[in-house]
C-alpha cells in the first residue's frame, strides 16, 4: 500500500481549521495579551493523532498540572501561567551535561544565551528549571542539591526558579529522562516541544526558535528533537 | 647506599606513575587512534578510535536511549582525504524497560570510513583527533576528552586483526525479510523470519532519527511467534517538519543470539512515498 501524504495533511489541514475556528468563537477576549495561537499544524496534529499511549507529556496535548516549591520556598503552580509561554528545563548540578562544569549548559554559557534570546523573542515568556533529583544522589541531601543548582545558575547570572521535585512526581508525569530536557508550554497550556535545548553542535537553539515561532503565531518546527544527557535519578 | 638505591626505586616508580597518567588522562575512559587503517569487510579503509573503559563504567552506543550521549569524534585528515560518519559496533543493552540504555564497557573501536586523495601514495597520514565522551558509572557521569595529532599507517590490516571490532552488514540473509504495514493509519515496520529459520532472540534497536518517533519507546523490539514465523512488529510515526537533512529513513539495528559476536544486520529504509517536499 503507498501512502497518500498529501491527501492526509489535506485533510487534517480542512479537519484542524475547523475546530480552530470553532474554539476561537469560544475563546475568551483577554485584551491581546496572550500569544497568539498556532496556526493550523498537520505535523504537529500527526504528533497527536496516533493511537499509542505516551509515557509523559504529548506534543498537543495538554501540560500536565504541577505545584512545586522552589529552592527558596515559593510555590509554583503551572497553571498560574495560562497564557505566557512556559519553558520547563529539567537539571541537575552534578550532570555534567547539565549543571556540572565548564562543559555543561549551564557552564558553558549556553544557557545563558538561551534564557537572553527567549527574552528577546518573548519577553513575557517563563523560564523554570525543575530538580526531580531523588534525595541522597550522590550523598546530597535534596537541600544541599538545592543550594547547588542555585549556585549554578547565579554563577550563570541569572534568576531561573529552581522547583524541587524530589518525589520525581513532576518528572515522571511529563516523562523527563535526561537533563538537560525541555518541555514548552504553549500560552493555551499545551505542549509545543519536547527535546534538547540546542542541537549537538550548539548552533541551533531549539528553545529559542520554539519561543519565536509560538509568539508568532508559527507551528513550531522541530517539535520534537532527541533529549541527550544524565540519565534522571528518580526515588523509588 | 641501602637509602640512594630505595630513592631511586621511588623516582621510578614516580616516572613510572607520571607516564602511565599522561597516557591515560585523567578520566575512566582513554581514547586512542590506532596506528594504522583498518580495511573493513566491504574493502573500506577506516581510521579506528579506540577507547579503554574502566570496570563499572560505559560509553553509549549512536542512539544512547533513555539517556546518555554518544562519543563524536572529529578528525582532521591530509589535503584531499574525506572521513565519513563513525560506524558504531553492536552495543550491549543496559539498564530496565524504564531507563533502557545502550553502550559499551570494557572497550569500544569507532571505525571512521576514510577516502584518499586521489594519487595518494604515502605510507603514512597525519591526522589530528578532537574526540569527546560522556561515560557514565552507575549514578555518576563525567565528560572526557581527547584532542591531539597521530601518525596513521596507509598499510591496511584486515579488520579481523583488529581485538574487538563488531561490524555488521547491511544486506539481509535470505530468511529475514522486512515490510511496512499501516502506512495511512498505524505505520509499523515488520521485521520476520521463518520459525524454522533458527533465528534465536532477533531484536530491534532503534537508532535515533529527526523525524521519526519509535511509538513502543527505546526498545529493544523483542521479536514474537506468531504461527510458521517470528516477527517484530515496530510502530512508528513520521514527522516530517522534524526531519533534517532531506527525508528521514527509518534506521536501526536488528540483533540475533545474545552474544557480540552473533549476527547482527543494519536497518537502514527508506520511508514508502515521502512527500516531494521533504525530499
Amino acid at each position: 500500500m503507498r501512502m497518500n501524504y498529501k491527501a492526509i495533511s489535506t485533510a487534517i489541514v480542512a479537519s484542524t481549521a475547523i475546530l480552530l475556528a470553532a474554539a476561537q468563537q469560544d475563546a475568551p477576549k483577554d485584551g491581546g495579551n496572550s500569544p497568539a495561537p498556532p496556526a493550523a499544524d498537520p505535523q504537529k496534529d500527526a504528533h497527536k493523532g496516533h493511537n499509542h499511549k505516551h509515557a509523559g507529556a504529548t506534543i498537543g496535548h495538554a501540560a500536565p498540572e504541577f505545584t512545586l516549591k522552589s529552592v527558596d520556598g515559593k510555590t509554583y503552580n503551572l497553571s498560574d501561567y495560562k497564557g505566557n509561554i512556559v519553558i520547563l528545563e529539567w537539571f541537575c548540578s552534578t550532570c555534567p551535561a547539565s549543571g556540572n562544569g565548564d562543559n555543561s549548559y549551564w557552564g558553558s554559557g549556553s544557557a545563558t544565551t538561551t534564557v537572553a534570546g527567549v527574552k528577546a523573542a518573548d519577553p513575557t515568556a517563563i523560564y523554570l528549571a525543575i530538580n526531580s533529583t531523588k534525595d541522597g544522589h550522590q550523598q546530597q541531601t535534596t537541600a544541599v542539591e538545592g543550594a547547588a543548582s542555585a549556585a549554578v545558575i547565579t554563577k550563570a547570572g541569572q534568576a531561573i526558579p529552581i522547583l524541587v521535585d524530589a518525589d520525581g512526581k513532576v518528572g515522571r508525569a511529563y516523562g523527563a529522562k535526561t537533563t538537560p530536557h525541555v518541555f514548552i508550554v504553549d500560552g493555551t497550556g499545551n505542549i509545543a516541544y519536547i527535546g534538547a535545548p540546542t542541537s549537538d553542535d550548539g548552533k541551533t537553539n531549539y528553545i529559542v526558535n520554539a519561543v519565536t515561532a509560538l509568539k508568532a503565531g508559527k507551528p513550531v518546527a522541530p517539535a520534537t528533537t532527541k533529549n541527550k544527557g544524565c540519565g534522571i535519578k528518580y526515588a523509588k | 647506599m641501602i637509602i640512594s638505591r630505595a630513592m631511586r626505586l621511588a623516582v621510578y616508580g614516580a616516572c613510572a606513575f607520571l607516564t602511565l597518567a599522561a597516557t591515560r588522562g585523567a578520566g575512566p575512559v582513554a581514547a586512542s587512534i590506532v596506528p594504522h587503517l583498518a580495511v573493513g569487510h566491504d574493502g573500506s579503509h577506516n581510521i579506528v578510535v579506540r577507547f579503554t573503559i574502566d570496570p563499572q563504567w560505559h560509553l553509549y552506543w549512536s542512539n544512547p536511549g533513555d539517556s546518555g550521549i554518544a562519543p563524536t569524534v572529529k578528525l582532521t585528515l591530509p589535503a584531499g582525504w574525506t572521513a565519513s560518519e563513525p560506524i558504531f559496533p553492536r552495543p550491549q543493552v543496559f539498564g530496565t524497560s524504564k531507563d533502557r540504555t545502550y553502550g559499551y564497557s570494557s572497550s569500544l573501536d569507532l571505525l571512521v570510513p576514510v577516502t584518499a586523495a586521489a594519487g595518494d601514495t604515502a605510507t603514512s597520514i597525519a591526522v589530528t583527533a578532537s574526540i569527546e565522551w560522556m561515560t557514565c558509572k552507575g549514578s555518576v557521569c563525567v565528560f572526557g576528552k581527547f584532542d591531539g595529532p597521530a601518525q596513521v599507517s596507509t598499510q591496511a590490516v584486515p579488520i579481523a586483526g583488529l581485538s574487538i571490532v563488531r561490524a555488521y552488514p547491511s544486506k539481509l540473509p535470505p530468511s529475514i525479510s522486512t515490510t511496512f504495514e499501516g502506512m495511512l493509519t498505524a505505520p509499523t515496520l515488520v521485521i520476520s523470519a521463518a520459525a524454522s529459520a533458527g533465528i534465536e532472540g532477533m531484536r530491534f534497536i532503534p537508532d535515533s532519527v529527526a523525524g521519526i518517533e519509535f511509538l513502543d519507546g527505546t526498545g529493544p523490539m523483542i521479536a514474537k511467534i506468531s504461527g510458521e514465523r517470528v516477527a517484530i512488529r515496530i510502530p512508528f510515526a513520521v514527522h516530517l517538519a522534524d526531519a533534517v537533512d532531506g527525508p528521514p529513513r527509518l534506521r536501526g539495528l536488528l540483533l540475533t543470539g545474545s552474544k557480540d559476536s552473533d549476527s547482527t544486520y543494519r536497518i537502514d529504509l527508506a520511508l514508502p512515498d515521502v512527500p516531494a517536499k521533504a525530499k
